[in-house]
């Protein structure tokens, strides 16, 4: 019997001609050439690992404190090794012009490389002759010859077809093929990551995405300018509720130690929504009540196509109103208590019995810069006021400046304004989105999930048979899961008396000649 | 609390039986024959260990009230675990004892590490509450522990095909990779040695941002933190600029310590040779076409379980939980470095015919991807995902 040399077939497109493949070419045969060679995609590939890889060793831009100037921080946190990293990009690496390059000829590869091999493929593989040459048969990986009859091989015929194989036959030469489709898994994934990477770039056609980070008093309503200012959100209560190591939740007690601080468990925005539907005639919104509900971590509350999300919530709560006792300092009496508004203060305070309190000055967020009292924003932080106490034995009023932990000239007056009580605002953060691009996603993404388990987990399969005088020739071809292709095959020819399938493939141990 | 001791009580058990199964393994791939008696016994006494960490896992989850893979300890040893769910897995298609003797041993390792954190049960910030995050977090386990596989299998091969006689890279590199599991393990070794001695240290120092900070130490202090103050134990032997966690680095000098003590120790007293050639023996008795085969199989099953559950469930939850599907948050982009660097794989295998010795290389490349996001970004590296 002549064994012939074995040398394995490349069988990744059945020998087909692919058009990067072709001599004498164009220039547009050339770039063909260059974006479908596996080469420059691995490479690709290889450069994007290396660059995601660089831009993990220090902060992205977005996660570094906001008090801190990008150009500044990179070198004084982390010295010379800081600076390159900034110079060179890295610290905004994956909205850089040379990253997105790199995904970009990514896919633009994915999407040549697929075109180029798609179709030499599938016609090579819809039009595949039953009987192959004795090079074909003999160039696959599996394979064995003996002596034996066209009779062998109609009884393997119907073994094989229970194995769910397609039979075809030609002049008593057998081909069975199953799984073929698993052989269109790559281009499946490959469309599919297309679609998703394209899906994510559809981000810059402007209204396929809004997002807008709102933080919202409670009480407070807030025109959503992601929706042009045509809906409003109020924030009807925030709610905030901590890990209690204490109590409730005991057995984290250790971990809260080491975790020092409190521990969220729970937070929550209750909310309604309105739609503006005109103006007022003193110009503000007239307001129509749509909807309300709640917003919770990993709970979205949803409005047309859009989605408010809870994000944060202002570490600190705001002062919301603050109380005061006005007091005869002489006698001690209270004479009457006002509540102050520090979002909307009002300027006088009339009180009973002719007195009454005006309101000078109001210092949301107090500091004292070079000598002078003022405010250092408009947010009610340390918030401070200068009162003028009208009563019967000062018409004119007596002044003081009061805050927290401040009181200038009311211990001199007969009048003073004792600190009453405050109520606290929580403010919470909550992110509106609308994300248009999200099926393009969620469609790319299932594509590209199926491509990738149809061409791993659905190995395509060939067994060829075929008698030349007297002898009858066998080879198997199977693209993934090798020991599959024998297992299953081999008990079907064994049972007609014809040889198990030879794995012709030997790997060598280094030293051992090749 | 009865719940987590019995949990604990339970993985231990877990960890007694694969180490008795390991024994086992070694016994079945010490005669001449294929499948034998001890292999069945091995293989059953990995899956009853199998199950009793699952006994170990459910135990807990009841006990915590969420799901255990919310820090490093549960984190780990629930990859240990899946590692041995891909084992098994694979061994039950192939029924290969050498596989069981590489295999077990590294999910050994794997989950003795994980008992070196913390063991506390944590609370969960309302982000982590999340039905996905624990698909997410169990799937890409899987996946990676299917994946692990492929690095038992990628290193038998190297070890096989490798003439150890002859001055060459492969020798060169796999004791590499020798000398780093052996510094896993003089990490633990060293971290048991402290801990029974007790050798605490607290050290005092002032941030970047000014506020004043500690290093609670748990091994001797050799590196401290620049203008430290000592609170407790012993000062530190050199001070390093404070953008490094002299604590860390402290840590990471005692395991390369520990790991180059043993190394010696094995490579010069007690095998007297490479410890890769020490293994060929065992890697012998696996055929190089098997361990080639099992490698590009464990890797075609065990990716797209990994690319579901470490970047499409990832995405998922990401998009529930912070309003954005991608944040290119560390931990996010060394998942898609190791989705791409398999995807690499597949590539020059089957397009620039890598097979044999330089797609085992990759194999084991492709598992040091994978450690090197557990331990390193984790540690080092803080983002959204920092557990510690
Ligand atoms: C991140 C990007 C990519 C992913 C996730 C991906 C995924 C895959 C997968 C899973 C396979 C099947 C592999 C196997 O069966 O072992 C495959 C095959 C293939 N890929 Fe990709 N790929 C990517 C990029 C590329 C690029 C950039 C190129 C070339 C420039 C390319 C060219 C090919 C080719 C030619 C095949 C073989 C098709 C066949 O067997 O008929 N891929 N790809």
């Amino acid at each position: 019997m002549m064994q012939q040399e074995y040398k394995q077939l490349d069988m990744r497109y059945e020998e087909a001609e692919l058009r990067s493949k072709r001599k004498n070419q164009s220039w547009i045969d050339r770039t063909w050439t260059f974006f479908s060679s596996v080469k420059v995609g691995l490479w690709l590939i290889g450069l994007i690992i290396l660059a995601s890889g660089v831009g993990t060793i220090f902060p992205q831009e977005m996660y570094i404190p906001k008090a801190s100037p990008p150009e500044e921080f990179y070198g004084k946190e982390y010295g010379t090794a800081g600076d390159i990293y900034y110079a060179l990009g890295f610290h905004n690496l994956f909205e850089s012009w040379w990253y997105i390059g790199l995904i970009t000829l990514l896919l633009l590869s994915i999407i040549i490389v697929s075109i180029d091999r798609f179709f030499p493929l599938y016609r090579a593989l819809k039009k595949q002759p039953v009987i192959q040459s004795d090079r074909f048969m003999g160039g696959q990986r599996f394979g064995a010859e003996t002596d034996g009859t066209v009779a062998q091989i109609d009884a393997v015929e119907p073994l094989l077809k229970k194995k769910g194989y397609k039979i075809r036959r030609q002049d008593g030469a057998l081909l069975a093929e199953k799984q073929r489709f698993g052989r269109w898994g790559p281009y499946i994934n490959h469309i599919g990551l297309v679609l998703f990477f394209g899906g994510a770039m559809l981000r810059i056609v402007p209204g396929m995405h809004e997002d807008e980070l709102l933080w919202l008093r409670e009480g407070e309503t807030l025109p959503i300018e992601a929706t042009d200012n045509q809906y409003y959100l109020e924030n009807n209560a925030f709610n905030i509720e901590f890990y209690d190591p204490e109590k409730v939740d005991e057995k984290f007690s250790e971990a809260l130690k080491r975790a020092g601080g409190s521990v969220p468990k729970n937070y929550d925005t209750k909310m309604t929504l309105y739609k503006k539907t005109g103006m007022t005639d003193d110009f503000k919104p007239r307001l129509e009540k749509v909807k309300s509900g709640e917003t919770a971590v990993n709970q979205p509350f949803e409005f047309n196509d859009y989605q408010v999300f809870q994000e944060q919530y202002a570490a600190d709560p705001e002062f919301k109103t603050m109380s005061f006792n006005i007091e005869n300092q002489k006698t001690g009496k209270v004479v009457d208590t006002i509540k102050v508004d520090l979002r909307n203060p009002d300027a006088t305070y009339e009180l009973k019995n002719g007195y009454e309190v005006e309101l000078k000055d109001f210092l949301p967020d107090f500091v004292v810069k070079d000598g002078k009292p003022t405010t250092n924003s408009s947010r009610p932080v340390n918030p401070a006021f200068v009162f003028n106490i009208k009563s019967p034995e000062h018409p004119k009023g007596e002044r003081s400046l009061i805050g927290i932990k401040l009181n200038v000239g009311g211990d001199e007056n007969q009048y003073k304004l004792g600190f009453a009580g405050t109520e606290l605002s929580n403010i919470s953060g909550v992110r509106i989105k609308k994300d248009l691009t999200l099926p393009f996603l969620f469609v790319g993404g299932i594509i590209f999930m199926a491509g990738l388990l149809i061409g791993m987990y659905w190995p395509h399969r060939r067994l060829w048979l075929k008698e030349t005088a007297g002898q009858v020739k066998i080879a198997g071809y199977t693209n993934k899961n090798a020991l599959g292709l024998q297992k299953e095959v081999n008990l079907a020819l064994t049972e007609v008396g014809l040889p198990q399938l030879e794995d012709r493939q030997k790997l060598r141990e280094e030293g051992e000649a090749e | 609390m009865n719940l987590l001791n019995l949990s604990g009580n339970l993985l231990l058990t877990s960890f007694i039986l694969y180490l008795i199964s390991t024994a086992f393994f070694a016994v079945a791939t010490s005669g001449k024959k294929g499948p034998t008696r001890s292999g069945k016994i091995a293989f059953t006494l990995a899956i009853i260990g199998f199950a009793t960490q699952l006994g170990y896992f459910f135990t807990r989850w009841a006990g915590a009230g969420h799901v255990p893979v919310s820090n490093l300890y549960e984190y780990t040893t629930f990859f240990g675990m899946m590692m041995v769910l891909g084992f098994l897995i694979v061994y039950g298609i192939y029924r290969n004892n050498v596989l069981g003797l590489i295999a077990m041993p590294i999910a050994l390792l794997v989950i003795a590490y994980a008992s070196m954190f913390p063991d506390e049960v944590q609370p969960l910030i309302p982000a982590l509450q999340s039905v996905w995050l624990k698909i997410h977090v169990t799937t890409a386990a899987l996946g990676e522990g299917i994946l692990a596989v492929s690095f038992a299998t990628g290193l038998l091969y190297l070890v096989h095909a490798t003439d150890f006689k002859k001055e060459s890279k492969t020798r060169t590199w796999l004791e590499v990779v020798m000398f780093a599991l052996t510094c896993v393990v003089g990490y633990i070794l060293v971290g048991l040695l402290f801990n029974a001695l007790s050798t605490n240290a607290t050290i005092e120092y002032v941030a970047k941002n000014g506020a004043t900070m500690q290093h609670d130490y748990t091994m001797p202090v050799l590196t401290g933190p620049e203008g430290g103050k000592v609170i407790s134990g012993s000062g530190a032997v050199v001070e390093l600029p404070n953008f490094l966690n002299a604590n860390k680095v402290n840590t990471v000098l005692w395991s390369l310590i520990g790991g180059l003590v043993l190394y010696v120790l094995l490579r010069f007293v007690i095998l007297r040779k490479r410890l890769a050639e020490s293994l060929k023996p065992i890697a012998r008795k696996i055929d190089l076409e098997t361990a080639d085969e099992i490698s590009y199989r464990a890797i075609a099953i065990g990716l797209p379980v990994f690319i579901l559950g470490g970047l499409i469930f990832a995405m998922i939850w990401a998009q529930m939980a912070w309003s954005r599907y991608w944040g290119w948050d560390p931990k996010e982009v060394w998942a898609l470095i190791t989705a791409l660097f398999y995807v690499f794989y597949l590539h020059m295998r089957i397009q620039r015919g890598w097979i044999g010795k330089k797609s085992a290389w990759l194999c084991v490349g492709g598992f040091g991807v994978i450690m090197f996001n557990l331990v390193f970004v984790n540690l080092v590296v803080a983002g959204l995902h920092s557990y510690a």
